[in-house]
């Protein structure tokens, strides 16, 4: 009896799928209202698939969709994208199976949307894997051009290309090679996705998101290989070509610290037009003593609470 | 070391990992699709084909895709078509899911069920008598399924464990 009475030995574990914002309070500053993104963060993320135009129709698919979730919500702004409920997954569908729709955060949507490639353009996807961002970029091209998709992780190519494949996409080359060695000879290219490798404090509302805050001596590690990374993509465009810099981490040092290590003799930021009803955050002007290059503020930062999305970060360069 | 002695001691350049067929082998290739499937020559006319210089893969992508400079670690060029060379008829499960719906020759056509036990990689029955062989492309109420390989009455599902669909 006794013994029931004792508090437990071990502290009752927080459920792993659980976030907090413990670790985001250093971005207090820089949030506009903060009780509503603690409030977000700690939501569940709303799934999101689209349809596949290279399978079919997209209105059909979003037919087979509803019946498959009735409870389904068409995104306003994404033609052939729906939302979910957090808890259902679409990857035990036969439509994701055949490759009818295909399963992607909501934010994660933007970046190939504001780098808007052309069909029978060159494109370079920098860090391609899973191939989620290429085969969106893919169907926007038409399955025209040619994307080349670099990934330097061997063992995320497989992911890739099984992504690809499922969905039908076939004017993608798949590269394993390291980002910021790319030869010249691979380029120019018309557009570049640099979707950079980050600390992720953007996901924490996915199930198997990121739950804890980098340390400052990983991130300063991250930092220094995103900037290389961004001056690689944009030596591999051609004057006038656009590269796409995206990470979905709220952290100014890898998002806006990292526009700013760019000439602006070499590359100018361009401002992005969000679609009707999606709120965005401009790019933050200084951060911890360090004032940034002006026209970071055209880049947008994507809020949880804004519109019921992870955290993302996307900036629009033109080479100059 | 002379530098003689060094240049000899040099490593050949790699060969290219793909190779683009050339105008007669495409042609030969579509050729052999249409006669098989047929699919006419004209629904690739903006594709290209590339051959893998070892595996000796057949790869479908756009016709705008170039060789990439070398020391690059290619890894897919667009869409696998053949794995086994010199069986046009088996072509891949990705080929079949896009172009499927334009084959005329080799096709069986299942109902749902059939669909539902297909996509399960279970084998299906067929209709093409006791002499009947070889490959056919699947297809039921959502489109074209996967390849099928027919052995005696029934066709066997080629459809990749990874895209397997159970019943729910």
């Amino acid at each position: 009896m006794l013994d029931r009475m004792q508090p437990p030995r071990h502290p009752a574990r927080r459920p792993a799928n659980v976030s907090t914002v413990e670790h985001l309070e250093r971005y207090r500053p820089i949030v506009d209202d903060w009780p509503a993104f603690s409030d977000a963060c700690q939501r569940p993320l709303p799934r999101v698939v689209w349809a596949n135009p290279l399978r079919g129709d997209i209105e059909a698919i979003g037919r087979r969709i509803l019946t498959r979730c009735p409870d389904a919500v068409p995104l306003n702004w994404y033609p052939g994208g729906w939302r979910l409920p957090p808890k259902v997954k679409p990857g035990n569908w036969p439509e994701y199976r055949m490759g009818f729709v295909h399963g992607q955060e909501e934010a994660a949507l933007w970046p190939v949307g504001v780098l808007d490639p052309q069909p029978g353009e060159r494109v370079l996807d920098l860090c391609a894997a899973p191939g989620n961002k290429t085969a969106q970029m893919a169907i926007r091209m038409q399955d025209r051009g040619v994307i080349v998709a670099n990934e330097k992780r061997w063992d995320r190519l497989a992911s890739t290309r099984h992504n690809l494949e499922r969905l039908g996409v076939s004017n993608t080359t798949v590269v394993c090679h390291d980002g910021l060695h790319l030869p010249d000879e691979l380029g120019p290219f018309d557009r570049v996705l640099a979707d950079v490798p980050c600390s992720c404090e953007g996901t924490g509302r996915k199930p198997r998101g990121q739950k804890r805050g980098a340390d400052d001596k990983w991130r300063w590690t991250i930092v220094s290989t995103q900037i290389g990374l961004l001056r690689r993509a944009l030596q591999l465009t051609r004057p006038g070509g656009i590269v796409v810099y995206a990470t979905c981490t709220y952290a100014p040092e890898e998002n806006e610290r990292v526009l700013d290590s760019v000439w602006p003799e070499f590359a100018a930021i361009e401002p992005i037009t969000p679609p009707a009803g999606v709120t965005v955050a401009p790019g933050i002007p200084e951060w911890d003593g360090r004032v940034f290059r002006e026209d970071v503020r055209h880049a947008c930062r994507f809020w949880p609470h804004h519109n019921n999305t992870g955290g993302f970060f996307v900036a629009r360069l033109r080479r100059l | 070391m002379s530098h003689d002695s060094a240049a000899s001691d040099a490593v050949a350049p790699a060969a290219p990992t793909f190779v683009r067929l050339s105008v007669e082998e495409r042609a030969a290739l579509l050729d052999a699709i249409e006669i098989i499937y047929g699919i006419a020559p004209d629904a690739f006319d903006d594709r290209s084909f590339w051959q893998h210089s070892t595996a000796e893969t057949i790869w479908m992508t756009s016709l705008e895709a170039f060789a990439l400079p070398e020391g690059l670690e290619v890894q897919a060029m667009g869409m696998v078509l053949l794995r086994v060379p010199g069986q046009p008829a088996n072509v891949s499960n990705a080929f079949v899911r896009r172009y499927g719906q334009l084959a005329t020759r080799s096709v069986l056509d299942v109902d749902g069920d059939g669909e539902s036990a297909f996509l399960d990689r279970q084998s299906v029955p067929h209709a093409e008598g006791p002499d009947a062989k070889g490959y056919r492309i699947v297809r039921g109420p959502s489109g074209p399924l996967g390849r099928g390989l027919v052995q005696g009455d029934r066709i066997v599902s080629q459809v990749p464990k990874s895209l397997r669909v159970r019943p729910s």
